[in-house]
Formats: structure tokens, C-alpha cells, sequence
């Protein structure tokens, strides 16, 4: 049920108890007024009439005029005048005159006193008994009066009444309707509010008409709209910038897969190495596969040292962050087997946005082969030159050792072809 | 949606609860008192005392024959003496006075002396009831055609009668129709015509009423008790002995040694200011007065309520009954310097209102002067009411005794007067103060009667009652 109706329903169920109420106690004390006063009144003709036919048996006139004025009135049932024996001597009804009064109501006997009323509600009627002089008797005026003309009075009294209660209603809930509608108008304009806000509509307004609490709650929803729309608006640039965000990792994350794809494509080893502390942060599956010991700095995994070389081999890195420039630099490293292979160290500088090395990368190529072919043929041109110096023909044989020379030459370029610009770079030894 | 429903059968209970409520409290039947009178009638008011036997009766047939049969018989009901000494009958306007004296006299024989006349056809009374019966008076009572008829016999052997009557038309004049009538009433009676009866009664046809009356006084003087009326009509008729009188004269007279009472009254107020002189007037008609035409004077003398009345459109009737509430009267002096008040009823002599003079049904003679009164008709019932107990102390009788019968006179612009509803209250009236004594009465066109040193008068709007009672 709706705000409006509940409230509507409540103070108006509130009226229509309230207002019947009232009209129930009203229309009782009208009515209560209505027969006291119309039992007065009665009581004030009966006892006009009594002095007025007690002046007329002195002076033999009977208030004749004043008595057909009551034989026409509707709400009067009878007037008898009774004489002392309890025959009617006048009545309205000449019937009834010369007839005994006690017969018609045989339970009123014994009248003492000046004034008597009898009221019987069953069958709606009352009589004022009233005695006055008649020379040296006492005769009796009986008023019967009807009481419809009170019952008539109590219905139109419960009808006026209950119109006047239902047309005050239809009123009051008119009034109601507007003043709920009225007082209800800012809270159902906050609810259709919300309910814009919760569909996204952050322009909403509501219409501030008053300075009362709801209007303070108006101004608040307003300022909270407004908050909440500031709020949100960042929140969506927060978003755009997550999800760029997101997809720059996105993007990263696949640079950096297919970097690692490519690292660990390499079947060399291959370093990220921090020139502040010579700690790996990146090491490929070759480096861990060859890694002496854990991945932690490059001295322990490739010397089993406690501290970066310095004395027995050139360090790249220092070489590095002294240059600035990329260095290649042989050497012996130990394998995981703990064994020693030469290696061709390749040191390239990552450098910060003032142009610090802050990291190098590093890869290792293993030249033991080489090595040990260059010293084959080492130990063939020695012994070539033993052999021009021992053999005939040497010059031939020599040609073609030179030839072979420049083959294995050839080969060796070929294994350098990933990094030509050092080629001819420098020629460290490590 | 649900919300809807929810307040449309809200509102629908409570409108069936309001409804509901208010349609069971209004359906609630209406309980009302409804009260039958007892028949605790007073009881038979024939009185039977030493030597006297009185009854009375009525009847409301049309059929004349069979009314007065009706009306006889519940008249000597119980009674030792099916044929009595006297009879007074009254019928209303209009009914066949011929054919119900004949059979009066054939069911009662030659022995009962029978007096009476027409009433006015509005009513006829006895002590049994008021006998109810044109609606309208006057000449409006001609199209309704009702009847009705009341009867006293009187059997004794205190109180002799003598009745006597003239045809108008068979003497040189009324006056002498009317001597003739009460000589001959005398000498039925057994008297001689020195013997003055104790009272007379008398029933005088419209217009003669002051020649009839100057002839009876022409011939026992004008200290005679006389009461009577004048008939009732618009078609007025008198009972003689042996036929009825259209225009005529029918009387009774009385010879007793019991006491009688009597009374001739008007009632009205009499300090009004307004009087004049008839400066000119045609019979019972008054042209001018003061020298301006009659009319003209009594409505200014009434604040124009003639003219008020006619311009109303109120029927003539009505504006007759209405001006009973004004009449004009005379004053007499007697000789102990006692005043008589005799009243006359005024009423336009032309319905048109062309004619400027009033007609009064009383003779009023050039430079009379006359006064305005008033009354109201709760004068007039009170009158009626007392008219027994005044007639008693006026003849010295106890008012608490019960006289052997009563007569009595109304006037009917009287009776006009009175509303419908309260004209059954007379005889109930007068049977208490007349101590439920069988009584007579009729409604008269004019009334006349006795002032004491005065003489006999006719006027109108008065009335009379005269009661004979026991010797203790």
C-alpha cells in the first residue's frame, strides 16, 4: 500500500470514529434536550390550562379557545377536563366526555399532588396530570401528548446528524485527500527520485517548496544527488581508467607472455638483473634449469659467490652502469652439475627516467664449444705451422687450413648473427 | 489496484453500515396510543318525577314519516303515556314540516298538544345529542339536502299546555294572526285570556318576528315570559295544530305552579365606542346611519374587514358567520334601571356589496342608536353551556338540581360561529349544568325574549333556556 493511502486510510478511519462519536454524543444530548424540553413545554401548557380552566369553572367560561387550539395540535393525543369522580367532563373527543378517565388507564390511580406525568415509551405516549380548583372540588386536566413527535425529532436529529457527519466526512476527506497529497507530494517526489537515481538519472532534482524537515530532506537528497553523481563520475573515470588500465595489463600481460614465450624460447640463459643490488628479477627457464644454486643474484648462481666479481672477472653489470652501454664479457660459469662452461656474457642497460641504469639485462651464451675449438685451432695452427715447417707442401695444406679457419670463422658469425651491432663492440673477457 | 479494491469495499461497508443502520432505526414501526371511547353514555335522561314524564328523541332520516316515527319512539321509550300532553318539534330547514306534523298527530292522537317549527339546517338538539346535519348554512344548506329532527313530549299533571298558531296569510296582519295565535294557545291551554301563562314559548316565520310580537303583546301586555325563535331556513316553516306554516306564527303556552327558570342573553363584549344613529332604514334593513349608507359606517366602525372579507372572495355564508362575531346592538333601561342589551346580526343586504345597507333580521327603527360589540365563539359556547345553570338562577332554582326539562333557543349565526369540532360539546355542556334533565333545543334565524320592565324583544345572535323544575 502506498504511503498516501496508509496514511490516508488511518487518519480518516481516525475521522470516521472520531466524528460519529461525536455525532452519537451530540445527537444523544439533542435528544435528551429535545424531550426535557418538549416534557416542559407540555408540562407549561397543562399548566396554563389547568389555571386557565380554574378561572373558567369560577366564572363559567371554559377556556374553550385555548383548548381547541390544543384538540389541533398533532402531537397532543387528548386533553380531558375530569371532574373529581373521574368522569371526563370535557375532552377533545366529545366521545369521550361522560366516560371515566380511569378506564382508559387503569394504572394510574391514586393521583396525589398537584402534577403527575406518565410516559410509556411502548406505545409512545405520556400524560401530564395536573389538578386545579373547581370550586370546592378538585377536578383534574389529563394532557396526553404523543411521543412520536420526539421520536420524529430523535430521527430527524440521527438523520441531520449522520447527513451532516457524512457530508463533513466527504469534506474532511477531500480536505485529507489534498493535505496528505499536499504534505505526501515531496516524499513521493524523493521516492520517484531514488527511483531515477537508481535508474541512473543523476540530473534528477527534487523540487524544494518548503523550508520544513522535508524540504531540509529535499535539500539533502538534492545535495546528496549531487554528491553521489560527483562520486560517481569519478568512479567512472576510475573505471575508464581500470579498464584502460586493465587493458594496458591486458596488453602487458601478453607482451609479457609473449616476452617469457620468448625468453623461454631462449635456450640460453637470460637475466633481469637490479644494478642496485645484482639481484635476478627475471630469469628464464634456461637460467633456472642451468642455475647453480636458487635464483637470487647473479654471482651466486653463476660464480657461487657471496659478492659480485671484481677481481677474477670483468662484472657486466658494473661494466654496464659504468658505460651505460650494452658489454659483452666471457665467463666461467659454473653449470648446475657444478661443472664450468665458458660463457659469453651480453649485458644490456635499462636505464630510468634520469637515465640511471637501474637494470640490466643479461644473457649468457654458452661457448664452451667454441672455446674448445679455438683452442683445436689454436693447437692445429700450431701444428700446422710445425707441419710447413716439417711437411712438403705445407702451403697447400696451409691454404686449406686457412680455408677451414675461415669456415669455422663463418660459423661463428653465423652464431653471432643475434646480436651483430656487438660484433664489433667490445671484446671484454670474462 | 489492490489498494483500490481495498478502500471501494471499505467505503461500501461503511455505507451499508450507515445505510443499514439508518433504515432499520427508520423502519422501526411507530407505536400509537389509540384510545375507543367506552359507551359509559349518561345514563336514561327521562325524567319521571312525581307527575311529570319527559322524553326526548331524534332521528337524522330523510324520510319524514319515518323520522318522526324514529324520533317518537325513542322519545316514549319506557314511557307510561304513549300519547302526552305536549310535544315540541324542530326539524331542520327544509324538511316536510306538513307530512311530519300528520304523522306526529296520527301516531299521537288528538290529545297531545303539539308545538315547534323549522331549525336551521345545520343541526337540531336534545339532550341525547347534537343531531348533525347540513355542513353549510344558509342558502348553501338548499343543495345538500340532509335531515334532521328532534322531539320533547312532556306528559303531566303540574304544567298544562296550550298551543296555538296563524297562517300570516289568513289575517289582515301578523299582529293580528299572532294575537290570535296566543288567545287561542291561552284558551287550549283551558285559561281564560286574563289567566297570563306562566311562560310562552313561540316560533315565528323570518321577517314578522316584531309585528308578531307587538300582536302578542297587544294581547297579554309586555310583562309576559315569552321565549322563542325565529324558524330556522332558509326554508323556514311553523307547526300549527294542523298544518304547518310557511308563513305564520306557532306558540305554546305553559301553566304551572313549578318554578322556572329562564334566561335571554346575548354575552358580547358591549364596550366597544363605535355607535350611531339609524338616520334611515327599510324594514329590517338599515340604509344610512348617521346620515352615510350602513355599510360604508359598520365597515369602518369593523377597520374595513367587510371589504377585506368580500375582496377575500369568502363566500356570503361565511362572511355572515363572521360578522356574528360584531353585531350591533340597542340598549334598554327597564325601570329599576336594569340595561338590556338586544342584539342585532348585520350582514350586507347585497352579495355584490352594491347595495351600501346591512340587513339585520331585526327591526330597527329610525333614530334608534345603535352600538358595535364583539364576541368570540368561545363566548358562544361557554353561553351555550351555562344556559341551564343561568336559566336556574334566574328562576331561583338550585343549580344543582335537576330540572324536569329544558328548553332552549340558539341562535344559528351562533352556532356559524363555532367550529365544527366543538358543537357536540353543547349538549354534553348543557346536560351538566342542566344536570343530564331531558332538553330541547333548536337554531333560530332570530331569537326573541323577555327583558323585564321592559317588554318582548326580537333580536339576534342571542340565545335562551328555559327550565321547569320540581317543587324541591
Amino acid at each position: 500500500m502506498k504511503l498516501f493511502w496508509k496514511i490516508f486510510s488511518t487518519v480518516f478511519s481516525s475521522f470516521i470514529i472520531g466524528i460519529f462519536a461525536i455525532s452519537y454524543f451530540i445527537s444523544i444530548r439533542q435528544i435528551s434536550d429535545i424531550e426535557k424540553h418538549t416534557l416542559e413545554d407540555y408540562k407549561v401548557i397543562c399548566k396554563l390550562i389547568s389555571k386557565g380552566l380554574e378561572i373558567g369553572y369560577a366564572k363559567s367560561e371554559w377556556p374553550f379557545e385555548s383548548l381547541k387550539i390544543l384538540s389541533e395540535r398533532k402531537d397532543l393525543n387528548f386533553w380531558w377536563v375530569v371532574r373529581d369522580d373521574g368522569v371526563i367532563h370535557l375532552a377533545n373527543d366529545t366521545s369521550f366526555m361522560g366516560t371515566s378517565a380511569y378506564s382508559y388507564f387503569p394504572q394510574i390511580t391514586n393521583i396525589k399532588g398537584e402534577e403527575r406525568v406518565i410516559l410509556n415509551r411502548n406505545q409512545n405516549y405520556g400524560i401530564f396530570i395536573r389538578a386545579f380548583e373547581a370550586g370546592k372540588n378538585k377536578w383534574l386536566f389529563w394532557l396526553g401528548f404523543s411521543l412520536r413527535n420526539i421520536l420524529e425529532m430523535k430521527r430527524k436529529i440521527i438523520l441531520v446528524d449522520t447527513i451532516v457527519s457524512i457530508f463533513a466526512l466527504l469534506l474532511l476527506g477531500v480536505w485529507l485527500y489534498f493535505m496528505i497529497k499536499f504534505f505526501t507530494k515531496p516524499i513521493k517526489e524523493l521516492a520517484i527520485g531514488t527511483q531515477a537515481i537508481g535508474k541512473g538519472d543523476l540530473s534528477y532534482r527534487v523540487k524544494v517548496e518548503s523550508q520544513d524537515e522535508l524540504g531540509q530532506l529535499a535539500v539533502s537528497f538534492n545535495k546528496m544527488v549531487e554528491d553521489l553523481r560527483k562520486i560517481t563520475v569519478s568512479h567512472d573515470e576510475l573505471a575508464k581508467e581500470i579498464t584502460e588500465r586493465k587493458k594496458a595489463e591486458e596488453k602487458l600481460q601478453q607482451q609479457n607472455e609473449f616476452l617469457n614465450i620468448i625468453l623461454e624460447s631462449l635456450t640460453y640463459p637470460f637475466y633481469v638483473i637490479d644494478a642496485n643490488d645484482y639481484s635476478i628479477k627475471i630469469a628464464n627457464s634456461a637460467a633456472r634449469i642451468n642455475s647453480a644454486g636458487p635464483i637470487s643474484t647473479c654471482y651466486a648462481i653463476s660464480h657461487k659467490r657471496d659478492k659480485p666479481c671484481s677481481d677474477e672477472y670483468l662484472c657486466p653489470l658494473e661494466e654496464v652502469k659504468k658505460t651505460k652501454k650494452a658489454v659483452i664479457i666471457e665467463h666461467i660459469h659454473y653449470t648446475k652439475e657444478g661443472n664450468l662452461r665458458n660463457y659469453e656474457i651480453h649485458g644490456y642497460p635499462i636505464f630510468d627516467s634520469e637515465g640511471n641504469v637501474i637494470e640490466m639485462i643479461e644473457y649468457c651464451l654458452d661457448i664452451t664449444e667454441r672455446k674448445k675449438l679455438e683452442e683445436e685451432l689454436k693447437k692445429k695452427m700450431k701444428n700446422l705451422e710445425r707441419f710447413n715447417r716439417v711437411a712438403v707442401g705445407r702451403e697447400l695444406k696451409m691454404m686449406e687450413l686457412k680455408k677451414r679457419i675461415k669456415e669455422l670463422e663463418a660459423r661463428a658469425e653465423n652464431k653471432n648473427i643475434t646480436n651483430p651491432q656487438e660484433q664489433g663492440g667490445d671484446t671484454g673477457n670474462s | 489496484m489492490a489498494n483500490k479494491k481495498l478502500i471501494i469495499v471499505f467505503a461500501v461497508i461503511i455505507g451499508v453500515v450507515i445505510v443499514g443502520g439508518l433504515f432499520i432505526f427508520f423502519s422501526q414501526p411507530e407505536k400509537e396510543l389509540k384510545l375507543v371511547p367506552l359507551q359509559e353514555k349518561p345514563k336514561e335522561t327521562v325524567a319521571r318525577v312525581k307527575g311529570t314524564e319527559v322524553g326526548t328523541g331524534w332521528s337524522a332520516k330523510e324520510n319524514p314519516q319515518e323520522a318522526i316515527k324514529e324520533a317518537i319512539g325513542m322519545a316514549l321509550a319506557g314511557k307510561v303515556n304513549k300519547a302526552p300532553d305536549f310535544a315540541i318539534i324542530f326539524a331542520s330547514s327544509g324538511s316536510d314540516m306538513e307530512t311530519i306534523l300528520s304523522k306526529a298527530k296520527e301516531i299521537f292522537g288528538n290529545k297531545t298538544k303539539i308545538y315547534g317549527g323549522s331549525s336551521d339546517s345545520r343541526a337540531v338538539m336534545t339532550d341525547k345529542g347534537f343531531v348533525r346535519v347540513a355542513e353549510r348554512g344558509y342558502e348553501q344548506a338548499l343543495m345538500e339536502g340532509r335531515r334532521g329532527l328532534v322531539i320533547m313530549t312532556i306528559t303531566s299533571k303540574d304544567i298544562f299546555f296550550g298551543v296555538g298558531s296563524a297562517d300570516f296569510s289568513l289575517y289582515p296582519s301578523v299582529q293580528e294572526a299572532s294575537k290570535s295565535a296566543i288567545l287561542n294557545a291561552i284558551k287550549n291551554a283551558g285559561k281564560s285570556a286574563n289567566e297570563l301563562p306562566k311562560a310562552t314559548l313561540v316560533t315565528i316565520t323570518i321577517g314578522n318576528e316584531e309585528d308578531a310580537l307587538e300582536g302578542i303583546e297587544q294581547a297579554v301586555g309586555k310583562n309576559i315570559l315569552l321565549l322563542g325563535g325565529t324558524a330556522g331556513g332558509p326554508q323556514c316553516a311553523v307547526l300549527g295544530e294542523n298544518s304547518a306554516h310557511k308563513k305564520g306564527i306557532s306558540l305554546a303556552v305553559i301553566y304551572t305552579d313549578l318554578p322556572i327558570g329562564w334566561t335571554f342573553e346575548g354575552g358580547f363584549d358591549v364596550t366597544d365606542p363605535h355607535s350611531g344613529i339609524a338616520t334611515k332604514v327599510d324594514g329590517q334593513n338599515i340604509v344610512e346611519i348617521d346620515n352615510r349608507p350602513a355599510l360604508d359606517v359598520y365597515d369602518e366602525w369593523l377597520g374595513g374587514k367587510i371589504g377585506r372579507l368580500f375582496e377575500e372572495g369568502k363566500q356570503p355564508d361565511l362572511i355572515r358567520d363572521l360578522l356574528t362575531l360584531h353585531p350591533i346592538y340597542r340598549k334598554y333601561t327597564s325601570s329599576d334601571g336594569k340595561n338590556y342589551f338586544l342584539f342585532s346580526h348585520p350582514w350586507p343586504k347585497d352579495e355584490t356589496m352594491k347595495d351600501r345597507s346591512v340587513s339585520t333580521s331585526t327591526k330597527i327603527k329610525e333614530g334608534e342608536k345603535i352600538y358595535l360589540s364583539h364576541g368570540t365563539w368561545e363566548t358562544f359556547i361557554n353561553r351555550i353551556g351555562n344556559l341551564p345553570r343561568n336559566a336556574k338562577v334566574e328562576g331561583g332554582i338550585d343549580v344543582n338540581k335537576k330540572p324536569l326539562f329544558g328548553i332552549g333557543y340558539i341562535c344559528a349565526g351562533v352556532l356559524g360561529t363555532i367550529p365544527d369540532t366543538e358543537r357536540e360539546k353543547f349538549p354534553i355542556l348543557i346536560n351538566y349544568a342542566n344536570n343530564s334533565a331531558p332538553f330541547i333545543a333548536t337554531f333560530t334565524w332570530g331569537e326573541q325574549g323577555y327583558f323585564p320592565g321592559v317588554g318582548i324583544k326580537h333580536g339576534n345572535l342571542l340565545t335562551s333556556f328555559l327550565v321547569i323544575a320540581d317543587k324541591d
